[in-house]
């Protein structure tokens, strides 16, 4: 699930290997994807927004009084972010960021979590390192969602820590079973055994739930 | 009165009944783990505890949260000490000196300082919060719902607050999660918000995975996408006296009553959170010291400072979160999904009817922090080692946690990919400087707002003016106004300032 420390030159390796238009996304200025975020957000309210004009007047009175303003601030930090006027003119309003966007920075993986050095090349290697890690996370609480979703949690679980402490953090076959077992054992004991809950057994439900 | 005696009797008497005494031991030590591995903390901790507590004795419930709450600010102080890194944000400040005094082999000093100015600062916290009830219950019963509604729209403005270092930024996040939190089916216009065309929201969007999704899995995310292990840098409990330290705070009972004091105080002011309040206590005490430049260099006074107001400040969130369901921290947000999710409305019911219930909050609250010192104290060290495993061991038993807890509340598989779908939200809205408190204070608060909203209408005959006409309205107008109004001018006066003395 994380970039392993053995290997640092794994993250080129894999990213070598990949098409150009997928690695210059590793290189995007953190701002930009900020923006893309920002924009997310807005394009979510305004999809809210005109879903209210199907409801009655009052079931949209309270969305509207809140959803408006919201859709009107997150336009002004998306031209904040993307007009370098706009963004003066902030800055003229107020160099203390009582409306400002872009008195903190966006942490990102790397400024958040990685002390940064005066080596330009370094941080940019460290935040590609971020990215990638993120990427593989991703991937990981994805297949996880999408095991449960088929295998049910009694399955998914074992499966899932197994691949991940193995394969990701390279522990001994040992150590892999012993945490996964300690840990399916917590999940299902308390909630299983103790809580009486049964929980979800997938699609391809292979009756292991009952069996427990 | 007498109410209140009965319900102090029986929230003692329960608390060291059994099983609950073992419940306070159980969560101190959730607590404490939590607390001590930086990057989790209190809220997440409670996040993946909530679904534990299903179908579990509410008072039980609340014993076994409470006294997690309590194990944690100690946690965080162990690792600030030990390797450097708090274990949650208010425990920062101790960093300054109780770091240095650890590298100068008196770890054990430092964490005795620690362990008793944070027992002896939640205990005065506490303290305050009891003498404060019998006023609060007077003040909520004149409470109706223009004043609820006015009540929650200054509660959403401790969003501003909340948004420290990117005003928009926060207010948008706040926005942003009271549309969510007016999605589902509402009883109040018979029509389904927001649904998207299917059935899975028509509940709305349910609390605690919600909560699971913007803490537990983000943090997940956060802590599996940079990698290594939790803390890089360590430092073995070394010399001195875990008794040297505790001494030192009670031979130094002014500075520890202004932290404590200090602490409280902040604590009660919704969104200020616990980093304020520990930071200003940590800046008194310089400013106030014979010694001004000892601090930083390993002076045990700063983390008196540090921690007396750490802990003392949860007695002061509790009393706008119990009184009106105004949470004073993220912790205490994610405490009142708890209350909702057992049934306990804060305000009249909890001042009423289920006093007790504060009683035991209270009582579990002060029994686990003189636990978690104790425990604390003892096994410092070997919860410092579990700062030096690698994520990638902790974050995925963590998530199949967060997971299976998720899917437990409603037996919903969208539970599980709403806890996912919200863990991304939460990451990117850390990242881009979002405030996921806001999101959360807005989820919670949102429906209580269009709830009030509409009866006060309904009251006045849809006159508008029942807003703007009784007097404790009027103050808690005001109050908003100087809410909004106050970072821009925290922020001219800042400019003021620098123009002056430039």
């Amino acid at each position: 699930m994380s970039v392993p420390d053995k290997d640092p030159n794994r993250v080129d390796r894999v990213l070598n290997q990949l098409p150009e238009p997928i690695v210059r996304l590793f290189h995007v200025d953190v701002l930009q994807y900020d923006r893309l975020f920002t924009l997310v957000l807005t394009i979510y309210i305004g999809i809210l927004l005109v879903m209210t004009l199907e409801y009655r007047p009052e079931a949209r009175q309270v969305p509207w009084v809140i959803g408006i303003p919201t859709f009107l601030m997150l336009l002004t930090v998306l031209a904040i972010q993307s007009s370098s006027r706009v963004r003066e003119l902030a800055d003229q309003l107020s160099n203390t960021n009582v409306f400002g966007v872009g008195g903190r920075a966006p942490t990102e993986e790397v400024a958040d979590q990685i002390e940064l050095s005066g080596d330009l090349a370094e941080n940019e290697a460290r935040r590609i390192e971020a990215r990638f890690g993120l990427v593989t996370s991703t991937v990981a609480i994805l297949g996880l969602l999408g095991l449960i979703y088929v295998f049910g949690f009694y399955v998914s679980i074992v499966v899932f820590l197994v691949i991940i402490y193995r394969y990701r953090a390279g522990l001994s076959w040992l150590a892999t079973i012993a945490i996964t077992a300690a840990v399916w054992l917590f999940a299902i004991g308390i909630f299983h055994v103790v809580l009486k809950v049964r929980l979800y057994a997938g699609l391809l439900d292979i009756g292991l739930g009952s069996l427990l | 009165m007498a109410p209140i005696l009965d319900a102090i009797q029986m929230g003692l008497a329960f608390v060291f009944s059994w099983p609950a005494i073992a419940f306070v031991l159980g969560g101190t030590v959730v607590g404490l783990i939590f607390g001590a591995l930086p990057g989790l903390g209190g809220s997440i901790a409670l996040a993946l505890l909530i679904p534990v507590t299903f179908g579990m004795d509410s008072r039980l419930a609340m014993v076994l949260l409470s006294a997690t709450i309590g194990g944690v600010a100690f946690g965080g102080s162990i690792s600030a000490i030990l390797i450097n890194t708090p274990g949650t944000g208010p425990n920062a400040a101790t960093i300054f000196d109780g770091y240095p005094m650890a590298e100068q082999g008196r770890a054990s000093e430092a964490l005795g300082v620690s362990a008793t100015a944070s027992a002896l600062g939640a205990l005065f916290g506490l303290f305050i919060l009891t003498l404060t009830i019998p006023f609060a219950r007077e003040i909520i019963l004149a409470f109706t719902p223009p004043e609820f509604f006015w009540l929650a729209v200054l509660g959403l403005t401790v969003i501003a607050l909340t948004a420290q270092g990117s005003f928009l930024k926060g207010i948008a996040a706040g926005g942003f999660g009271l549309m969510l939190s007016f999605t589902g089916f509402s009883g109040l216009f018979s029509v389904y918000r927001f649904g998207f065309g299917t059935n899975y929201l028509f509940d709305g969007i349910p609390l605690i995975p919600a909560l699971i999704g913007l803490f537990a899995v983000a943090e997940i995310i956060k802590l599996t996408a940079r990698g290594g292990t939790i803390a890089t840098s360590s430092i073995e409990s070394g010399e001195g006296s875990v008794w040297t330290g505790a001494k030192y705070v009670l031979s130094h009972p002014r500075l520890f009553f202004q932290s404590s004091a200090t602490g409280t105080l902040i604590g009660m002011v919704p969104g200020s959170g616990g980093s304020v309040a520990t930071f200003i206590s940590y800046m008194q005490a310089v400013q106030l010291s014979n010694d001004p430049e000892s601090f930083g260099k390993g002076n045990p006074a700063g983390v008196i400072a540090s921690e007396a107001a750490n802990d003392a400040k949860d007695g002061g969130a509790l009393l706008p979160t119990v009184v009106f369901g105004i949470p004073g921290s993220a912790v205490m947000a994610v405490l009142l999904g708890g209350f909702i999710f057992h049934g306990i409305s804060p305000g009249r019911d909890l001042l009423g009817p289920n006093l007790h219930v504060l009683y035991i909050i209270i009582f579990a609250l002060a029994v686990s922090n003189v636990m978690t010192s104790a425990i604390g104290v003892t096994f410092a060290g070997s919860l410092a080692k579990l700062t030096r495993v690698p994520v990638t061991v902790i974050t995925p038993a963590v998530l199949v946690i967060a997971l299976v807890g998720a899917f437990t509340l409603r037996l919903t598989f969208g539970d599980v990919v709403l806890a996912v779908v919200l863990g991304f939200v939460g990451y990117f809205m850390s990242v881009y400087n979002y405030s996921r408190v806001a999101v959360v204070i807005a989820l919670v608060l949102g429906p209580v707002m269009e709830r009030a909203f509409s009866q006060s209408l309904q009251i006045a005959d849809g006159d508008y003016l029942i807003f703007v006409t009784r007097p404790i309205s009027v103050v808690l107008i005001l109050l908003t106004v100087l809410s909004i109004l106050l970072p821009a001018i925290r922020s001219l006066r800042q400019e003021a300032n620098v123009g002056g003395s430039a």
